[in-house]
């Protein structure tokens, strides 16, 4: 497909380089890439892949802009809070660039649709934030035999690769089961530092152009990891497992299975014990102003300097197997976090060393702030 | 033998230090060592079978054997994101 006269001038910069040239640039006018998640690592990847002239760009994302996504999240604007973000980025990147065709899936990616949405790109890019897609986005590429260019971030660090099982290793044969809960707290409670799905969507955005322009040597085969608090980049060695479940020598898995599942995520986690265990804000207010009650905080220090709720007493989770003695078991306790995840796993961890008078505040602080003390801030 | 295991991501924070400090068997392979690190910090004990290590920049076997001079990663998955 040749350039046109408007694109020569707005590729100029490529054009001039020969790695790229007229050659490189129709390849990347020709190509087609997909995009799963429009956030942290799905907004650079957005702004530089369709400024680049990728020819034809996949979004699937069902999310809404949030507040907490601006301060990375850099394809949507403060304008843009409350709109889905798949319509966000889509004028985002007609903005910066018109040449570029948008296809958006307002979708969770599942295994019943994502054979049919990846099978018509030529390099699938993993942007997601949970363990059960990024199996799917695996094994998908895997068994259509598309590469998978692979980030992810916590905190400060970052991970990127490039698995493409045609011709090296893939994400099972580096993890080949998904890890505990706990093992790996979530964006919300590990936080991460802004810059940082920049720096590692850039690594993954170049990586998606040296794959369609044919030059350079991928991350095919190899691990970078990315340390920005001190500023290290590390490179390590992956093999193919030859007894990989998708991509071995006699694999096991010959579709798609429930990723769910195999996470071992329930499609209603915990609903059911919680319930028993859970007391809403406004009960809560009434039996702090009747002084019946114990409230503990089991968040992290600098989460209690953020906000805390008036009254309570700080044990962070972390802290909890050495200041259990602190704790009267005589007492009504009632525990909390930001959202009502940690301060469950605290109730449980009360429970089994005899305490029996629990309560769970549902949805934590910020449901907290939402429903009894607006003047709180969120986060 | 002594060995200094570089940890990552969440496993940084369980640690409480960028290193670990694990005293294991001449000869260990790599799942003693993962083995004695569930043993020294008992909220991964569940996780070890999902955390990989690296010996000398290279992703190594759960049989492969260690010496003391190696250099020692562990590193767990990470997804980032999700509020799950």
């Amino acid at each position: 497909m040749p350039l046109t006269k408007d694109e020569v001038l707005r590729y100029s910069r490529h054009l001039i380089m020969p790695e790229v040239g007229v050659e490189g640039q129709e390849k990347l006018k020709e190509a087609s890439v997909l995009l799963i998640g429009t956030g942290g690592l799905g907004a650079p990847l957005c702004l530089y892949l369709s400024a680049a002239g990728v020819g034809r760009l996949g979004l699937v994302d069902f999310d809404v802009v949030d507040f907490t996504n601006l301060q990375r999240q850099v394809i949507h604007g403060t304008k843009d809070v409350g709109r889905p973000k798949l319509q966000s980025a889509t004028d985002r990147i007609a903005d910066i660039n018109p040449e570029v065709q948008v296809d958006g899936y307002e979708t969770r990616l599942t295994s019943e649709n994502a054979m049919d949405i990846l099978r018509n790109y030529d390099i699938v890019i993993d942007g997601t934030d949970n363990f059960p897609t990024r199996y799917l986005v695996n094994d998908a590429c895997v068994l259509l035999g598309k590469p998978n260019v692979y980030g992810s971030i916590f905190r400060f660090e970052g991970q990127a690769s490039v698995f493409d099982a045609t011709r090296g290793p893939c994400y099972r044969c580096l993890y080949n089961e998904p890890p505990p809960p706990g093992l790996v707290p979530s964006c919300a409670e590990g936080g991460v530092l802004g810059i940082l799905p920049g720096i590692i969507g850039l690594i993954q955005a170049t990586e998606a152009i040296k794959l369609i322009i044919g030059k350079g040597t991928p991350l095919i085969g190899r691990f970078l990891r990315f340390d920005a608090l001190e500023m290290k980049f590390q490179e390590l060695k992956l093999r193919k497992d030859p007894n990989c479940p998708i991509c071995g020598e006699n694999p096991t898995i010959k579709e798609l299975i429930d990723y769910n599942e195999f996470c071992g995520i329930q499609p209603t986690p915990e609903v059911e014990e919680d319930t028993a265990v859970e007391i809403t804000p406004e009960d809560l207010k009434d039996r702090l102003d009747r002084g019946e009650v114990l409230l503990v905080d089991v968040r992290e220090p600098h989460e209690w300097d953020i906000c805390h709720i008036e009254g309570a007493r700080l044990i962070p989770l972390s802290e909890f197997t050495q200041r259990l003695h602190e704790l009267d078991s005589a007492s009504n306790i009632v525990l909390y976090c930001h959202k009502g995840q940690r301060s469950l796993r605290a109730l449980r961890f009360l429970e089994k060393a005899g305490f029996r008078k629990l309560w769970n505040l549902k949805g934590g602080i910020n449901e907290w702030a939402l429903s009894v003390n607006p003047d709180l801030p969120r986060y | 033998m002594h060995v200094q295991a570089k940890v990552f991501a969440s496993l940084k924070q369980i640690v409480g230090a960028p290193a670990a400090a694990l005293e294991v068997p001449e000869g260990c392979s790599v799942r003693e060592l993962l083995l004695a690190f569930g043993k020294a910090f008992p909220r991964v004990r569940e996780g070890i079978g999902a955390i990989r290590v690296a010996v000398n920049d290279e992703y190594a076997t759960a049989e492969q054997t260690i010496e003391e001079t190696d250099i020692i990663a562990l590193i767990p998955p990470v997804s980032g994101g999700a509020d799950v």
